[in-house]
């Protein structure tokens, strides 16, 4: 059985293999660097941030209390620390520099709930089948009518329909596994 | 399915408003009084605001380049070395009467810190590193710098994988200032299997520079002709 989030953190500070924590770095690096990369529209940085996200969980292992969060939220937590101090970086670069003024902490607290929002859901919506898939792009991002959809890809309507509610029933059942808040 | 045998199939488009006017209307009167088909639009009805936080173009969503697995591991074990060096005694003391022993393991100990900390004062210490990626997104190639500071300048631990490999071919290190200025770290090769491990110095300081360059070495022509970029990376300070 695999270990759990929670052993694998308790086991890095002993671990001199590197197993531990290359177990826990495919675990979250995907969605870390989603995070990241949403919060920083920069990939670059974003791959700075889950190296440093690492680094950091490795180093300080040995202070996570699995009473108090989560291992995910504690890589988040650690992630959110590191896109801050990302974009505060960034503002005093010539060149990087935002055109808008300085963020507020409740600001960059909102644009990070954002950032993972967004990554979830394109997350979720890359887990459903490209025909679940293609119907909700094509409704609801194409703005066609179910009618419509099916005359243009050839597939009999009631076939449409119900595809199109497989589709979103699925896409909420991946939200919900995923915690997904609306 | 939402159970109900009539209008199950109709809830996504509904939701989506994707239905035709007179089904949307129908599925309006329908919705508040089935027993199935209610609770499953409420359900799905937070859907439609969550699409629009996203671009049909965010999916799927960006992938983290495989290169950061090594990044990280590699740090990793550096660390996890600098530390078990500085944990692990040398060699195992003789037994003696205790109070000569405690004498001798203070004199070992403090033996062991000049030791340890001269190999330190030794030991490539990179004050910043970056990872340098294809500037062609086909090119297979990916490098790694670690950059120390010296009295010469920057010293650059180099290495790379995926070079093409070609006689004669050289490649070049370049430290790009914020001003545009480029200054070559020196030339190296890759190996029959496009890697290189190579060991290169520029004449700039910490702070001065946040990106580097690998070009293809040309004979230098025009003023600013670096040879076509292959690897680029931002520096990690």
């Amino acid at each position: 059985m695999a270990p759990s989030d929670a052993t694998l953190v308790e086991r890095l500070p002993t671990d001199d293999s590197g197993d531990e924590l290359r177990e826990l770095y495919r675990r979250y690096s995907a969605e870390l660097f989603g995070f990241a990369c949403n919060a920083l529209g920069d990939r670059e940085l974003a791959e700075e941030v889950v190296q440093d996200v690492f680094a950091r969980a490795w180093r300080h292992a040995a202070d996570y209390d699995a009473r108090r969060a989560s291992v995910r939220t504690w890589l988040y937590t650690i992630a959110r620390n590191r896109i801050v101090d990302a974009r505060r970086r960034a503002s005093v670069r010539p060149g990087l520099a935002p055109d808008t003024e300085p963020e507020t902490q409740g600001e960059i607290d909102r644009a990070l709930e954002d950032a993972v929002l967004r990554w979830q859901v394109a997350a979720a919506l890359a887990r459903l089948s490209p025909e679940h898939r293609e119907v909700i792009r094509l409704a609801h991002y194409g703005g066609l009518s179910l009618r419509e959809i099916s005359e243009r890809k050839g597939i009999p309507l009631g076939t449409v329909k119900s595809r199109t509610s497989y589709a979103l029933r699925t896409l909420r059942l991946i939200m919900d596994e995923m915690e997904v808040r609306a | 399915m939402s159970g109900c045998p009539t209008h199950g199939t109709l809830v996504g488009g509904y939701v989506l408003r994707s239905l035709e006017p007179g089904e949307m209307e129908e599925m309006r009167r329908h919705v508040d009084e089935c027993p199935h088909c209610g609770p499953d639009a409420r359900a799905l009805d937070p859907l439609p605001r969550l699409l629009d936080t996203i671009e049909p173009d965010d999916v799927p969503p960006p992938t983290v380049s495989p290169a950061i697995e090594e990044l990280v591991l590699d740090r990793f074990a550096r660390e996890r070395g600098r530390q078990r060096r500085a944990r692990k005694p040398r060699f195992s003391l003789p037994r003696v009467p205790r109070l000569a022993g405690l004498a001798a393991a203070c004199v070992v100990a403090a033996v062991l810190a000049v030791v340890l900390l001269a190999e330190d004062e030794q030991a490539p210490r990179a004050y910043a590193s970056a990872r340098l990626a294809p500037v062609s997104g086909s090119s297979p190639a990916v490098a790694t710098a670690w950059a120390d500071d010296v009295p010469a300048g920057t010293r650059v631990r180099l290495r790379a994988r995926g070079l093409p490999v070609r006689e004669g071919m050289m490649y070049e290190l370049w430290c790009v200032r914020p001003d545009g200025h480029w200054v070559s770290g020196g030339t190296f090769r890759a190996g029959g299997n496009g890697k290189a491990e190579a060991v290169l110095t520029a004449a700039v300081r910490p702070g001065d520079y946040h990106v580097m360059v690998v070009t293809r070495h040309t004979a230098r022509g025009a003023k600013g002709d670096h040879g076509p970029a292959l690897l680029r990376g931002r520096l990690r300070y």
